[in-house]
């Protein structure tokens, strides 16, 4: 087990490197820098002066230089400055981070919560009507885009009905650390998070439906009712046992299908997190934040699967040998 | 001078452990064998399942890379040749395979199935084509009006004669038969067994015939090899390996094969017994340290034995 | 002993034949499930409606700005309303869907013609080549897909169309070229292929001729699966506003002018069709997709 999980991470090391150089010849290759950019809007840039900026900051050094750099300042937890903000990378992300990570785990949360009972009871109670209903809400869920379905949900519970803020992680106007402050946080968390869990519930309904069906007719549940085991003990201590482990190893690709949900989400919620900061960045051609960002983020898919796989090899173990 | 001649052919697979997965070992599937056929004859090839029957055969056909040896197929070397040369040598060496279901193709049409070989290396006009398709149909026993149909139309035993049709269409001078009834019932082996007699004598055909079931070899070969974990035990013609085996492990084999007639079964089940006994007691004899077979020895000008 | 041979029950040859074609059996299912029936019929009418009337449009009057007509609601002349500009929803919604559409299918059959050679080769000839190739697949399962797409797309010189479809191609074949590998790994190791082999056919004929017809079942579901996604994802990128370039309008466009509080609140009719329709098509290929997808495996088969 311990060799699997080291050898797993030694096949992520030359990935992390490929990406690390992948990502700052897309950083180098951006059109127009920030500090470019300025020389139109900021009176007192002349070229001149612009091209010192640019010496001091090292723009004019070979690619491999700027590189080195650049490794060394990630390895130090120094993602660059801030060209448009003025601040360093590190805390410009660390202030939207929460509240993606927030985010993130409401989605996930809401998602078990939703997926868990209802494979459940579409896989103990096959052909049912609630099964058909579940049938039907997965077709529904699975084939609607994350994006309009966000934007259906905000239109009706935030605008049509009002029931929810439409912008925004926390109203600006409580204080910061009161009870109404967290109030308003969850407040606002609850729309965003329920429509990204809607939508993302569908694999494990399927696969714990599936999976509970499957078992239903093994022998040694056949031999559990043989012996007399009532029928709800078959389900909760035999069959749901061998079935819902295998759901702990989606975290991982949850995290990872998450990253690219989040940025969708934020930008529709208005809500001010690390998917938003790299829609914003990237328009305002930021590019030190989108490479910090998209870093980040291959980082994040990179221990998602990672997750994944170790909890998979864990449960199963005829994986390992592959 | 021999028609076929396997000399010194081994096919190791590599065993990868440890983190860094280098090579620790090896499986010896075919663990150095040599043997020869004549033409016409055929010769079978015995031995338990993951004896490395399959594989010899397989090996020989250019399916399987060896790791070292050589094939002489009319005093030419297969291992050695490039792929154009070994095509061409291709027509003359074909094979029978062990399951009738996945060896046909179930997208392709019986004609596109047994045409296939005619159109690598043939050129022929459609009609030409469809003619010779139906003889060797024909020749199959089977309707040659069936052209049209899909393998899964047919039953286990057609389909293995569309499957010889197909091999035989090149007009090959040597097939290798790779279990070619053990996936049949009972009542269709011996049909499909005498059918392939019958089309020895008309083509000229030397068969190389790899079986696990002694019965059958004992009516279709000329000569047999025994074969165990990779290597031989025993090499003798039909009667020296039946009338006197020699290794225990042959012995064995032999004694296993079920007898009908139910006033014998006293008897073998006692001869069973002693061979038991006898490969218990003697295991050393016919075993080396290492549980391998010792080199063959002739004890006759056609029987080869590996003993001490 | 011929007599006897000759006399076991054959397949007679001039009973009616029945089909046997993949094409055929999944045709059957979806005939027997009247919901997918119903989705195909619906699909065909919104594609023959939107290729139809997009003929007869003008784009260029579609696309033209009119000020004496911004932001109106439905109405006889507008029958979906305009928007910001004084343009014509509904035509913008036609041009839209056809737009999303062919963006959709094309990169669909670019992923599908990619994914299907490298899976193909990789699945058949097994050893080295396949371990490369799975390492570079390896490596695009760990990259932020979303991110890099935009990035791609924000960075790409004179930005078109075509990049569009090349650059949302070069991330998403690899789950294809997986799937492909899995299943041409199982069938290399059917006899039917060494058969192929020691009769001499080649392998790319072997590859193209026998192994290909066997998968097309499985590349028919993924192919259609991959389609709604597809039109999911260049609509989403299209909202975003990292998608396809502001000449060619797609159904994103319409759902992005909702990012604007005061259209998304009060004027549905801009935002709303779009995402319908959206909606509706994703619906109507997936259902299909299902349906076929049992067709595929058949012990789930219908009739």
């Amino acid at each position: 087990m311990l060799k699997f999980i080291l050898r797993r991470i030694l096949v992520m090391i030359p990935q992390l490197f490929i990406l690390s150089i992948l990502i700052f010849l897309l950083a180098k290759a951006m059109p127009g820098d920030a500090l470019t950019g300025q020389l139109a809007s900021n009176p007192k840039m002349d070229a001149q002066t612009l091209h010192e900026l640019k010496q001091k900051l090292g723009m004019y050094d070979p690619y491999y230089v700027q590189y080195a750099r650049w490794i060394k300042g990630l390895l130090h937890g120094n993602l660059g400055m801030s060209i448009i903000h003025q601040t360093p990378v590190t805390s410009l992300i660390a202030g939207k981070m929460w509240n993606t990570v927030l985010l993130g785990a409401a989605v996930l949360i809401l998602s078990y919560l939703i997926a868990i009972p209802l494979g459940i009871i579409g896989g103990r109670w096959t052909d049912t009507w609630a099964d058909k209903m579940i049938v039907g809400y997965n077709y529904l869920t699975y084939a609607t885009p994350l994006f309009i379905f966000a934007l259906l949900m905000l239109f009706i519970f935030g605008f049509v009905l009002g029931w929810f803020p439409t912008s925004g992680s926390v109203d600006i106007r409580v204080e910061n650390g009161t009870f109404a402050y967290y109030m308003s946080k969850l407040n606002h968390l609850i729309l965003p998070a329920l429509s990204g869990a809607i939508v993302s519930t569908t694999v494990t309904i399927q696969y714990l439906r599936n999976e509970i069906i499957d078992t239903k007719i093994k022998d040694f549940v056949k031999t559990a009712r043989a012996k007399g085991v009532s029928e709800s003990k078959v389900y909760t201590r035999h069959i749901f046992r061998n079935s819902l482990l295998p759901i702990a190893a989606f975290l991982g690709y949850d995290i990872v299908s998450l990253i690219g949900g989040s940025v969708f989400l934020e930008s529709i919620y208005g809500y001010p997190g690390i998917g938003q900061l790299f829609l914003t960045s990237i328009m305002q051609r930021d590019f030190s934040v989108v490479t910090a960002l998209v870093m980040i983020s291959g980082l994040a898919t990179l221990i998602g699967t990672l997750l994944s796989d170790i909890i998979l090899s864990a449960v199963d173990p005829r994986i390992r040998i592959e | 001078m021999a028609f076929l001649k396997v000399n010194n052919l081994k096919v190791y697979y590599p065993i990868r452990g440890g983190f860094f997965r280098r090579v620790v070992a090896h499986v010896k599937a075919v663990d150095d064998i040599s043997f020869e056929l004549n033409q016409g004859e055929t010769y079978g090839l015995v031995g338990e399942s993951g004896c490395g029957k399959t594989t010899t055969g397989r090996t020989i056909m250019g399916l399987i890379k060896a790791t070292s040896g050589e094939v002489l197929f009319e005093n030419q070397d297969l291992l050695k040749m490039n792929r154009r040369d070994f095509n061409q040598h291709r027509k003359d060496i074909q094979m029978i395979f062990q399951d009738p279901y996945s060896s046909l193709n179930p997208r392709k049409r019986v004609l596109d199935i047994v045409a296939e070989p005619l159109r690598n290396f043939e050129r022929l006009s459609p009609a030409e084509e469809k003619k010779k398709v139906q003889f060797y149909l024909e020749k199959v026993g089977l309707n040659p009006e069936a052209i049209y149909n899909y393998p899964h139309e047919f039953s286990g035993g057609q389909r293995q004669r569309i499957g010889i049709a197909r091999a035989l269409t090149l007009k090959p001078k040597l097939i290798i038969a790779d279990e070619p009834v053990s996936a049949l019932d009972v009542s269709v082996q011996a049909q499909v067994l005498n059918f392939m007699q019958d089309i020895q004598k008309e083509f000229n055909l030397t068969y190389l015939f790899i079986s696990h079931d002694l019965g059958i070899i004992q009516h279709m070969c000329d000569r047999i090899g025994i074969m165990y974990r990779g290597q031989f035990v025993e090499e003798g013609t039909s009667r020296d390996i039946y009338t006197n085996p020699q290794h225990i492990y042959t012995k064995r084999l032999i004694s296993a094969i079920p007898d009908i007639n139910p006033e014998n079964r006293e008897n073998q089940m006692k001869l069973r017994q002693e061979i038991n006994s006898e490969y218990k007691n003697s295991y050393d004899k016919y075993f080396n340290a290492e549980g391998k077979v010792y080199n063959l020895k002739p004890i006759s000008d056609t029987h080869l034995v590996a003993l001490p | 002993m011929k007599a006897e041979l000759t006399d076991q029950k054959q397949p007679k040859v001039k009973k009616q034949k029945k089909q046997h074609g993949v094409l055929s059996i999944m045709w059957r299912e979806i005939v027997k499930d009247k919901l997918a029936l119903g989705a195909l019929i619906l699909l065909g009418l919104i594609l023959i409606i939107v290729y139809g009337v997009s003929l007869l449009l003008d784009q260029d009057k579609i696309v033209t700005v009119d000020f004496l007509s911004i932001y109106s609601p439905p109405s006889a002349e507008h029958w979906l309303g305009t928007d910001y500009g004084g343009r014509d929803i509904l035509g913008q919604l036609i041009i839209g869907a056809k737009n999303s559409f062919t963006i959709g299918l094309c990169i669909t059959l670019l992923t599908g013609l990619i994914g299907l050679t490298v899976g193909l080769i990789a699945g058949y000839f097994g050893g080295r080549t396949d371990n490369i190739i799975m390492r570079i697949i390896d490596f695009f399962l760990i990259l932020p897909t979303l991110m890099l797409i935009i990035v791609f797309v924000t960075i790409a010189p004179k930005y078109n169309v075509f990049y569009f479809i090349l650059i949302m191609s070069l991330f998403l074949w690899t789950g294809k070229a997986r799937l492909i590998r899995s299943k041409t790994l199982a069938e290399r190791e059917l006899d039917y292929v060494s058969a192929s082999k020691t009769l001499g056919t080649p392998d790319w004929k072997i590859i193209i001729r026998e192994v290909l017809p066997n998968l097309s079942s499985i590349i028919i579901v993924n192919l259609t699966l991959n389609l709604a996604g597809n039109i999911g994802i260049e609509s989403g990128l299209t909202y975003l506003g990292f998608g396809l370039p502001e000449s060619t309008p797609s159904l994103g466009t319409l759902v992005s002018y909702a990012t604007n509080p005061d259209v998304l609140e009060n004027k549905w009719w801009i935002w709303l069709p779009a995402s319908l329709l959206i909606l509706v098509m994703m619906l109507c290929i997936n259902y299909i997709g299902q349906a076929l997808k049992r067709a595929a495996d058949a012990r789930q088969r219908l009739g």
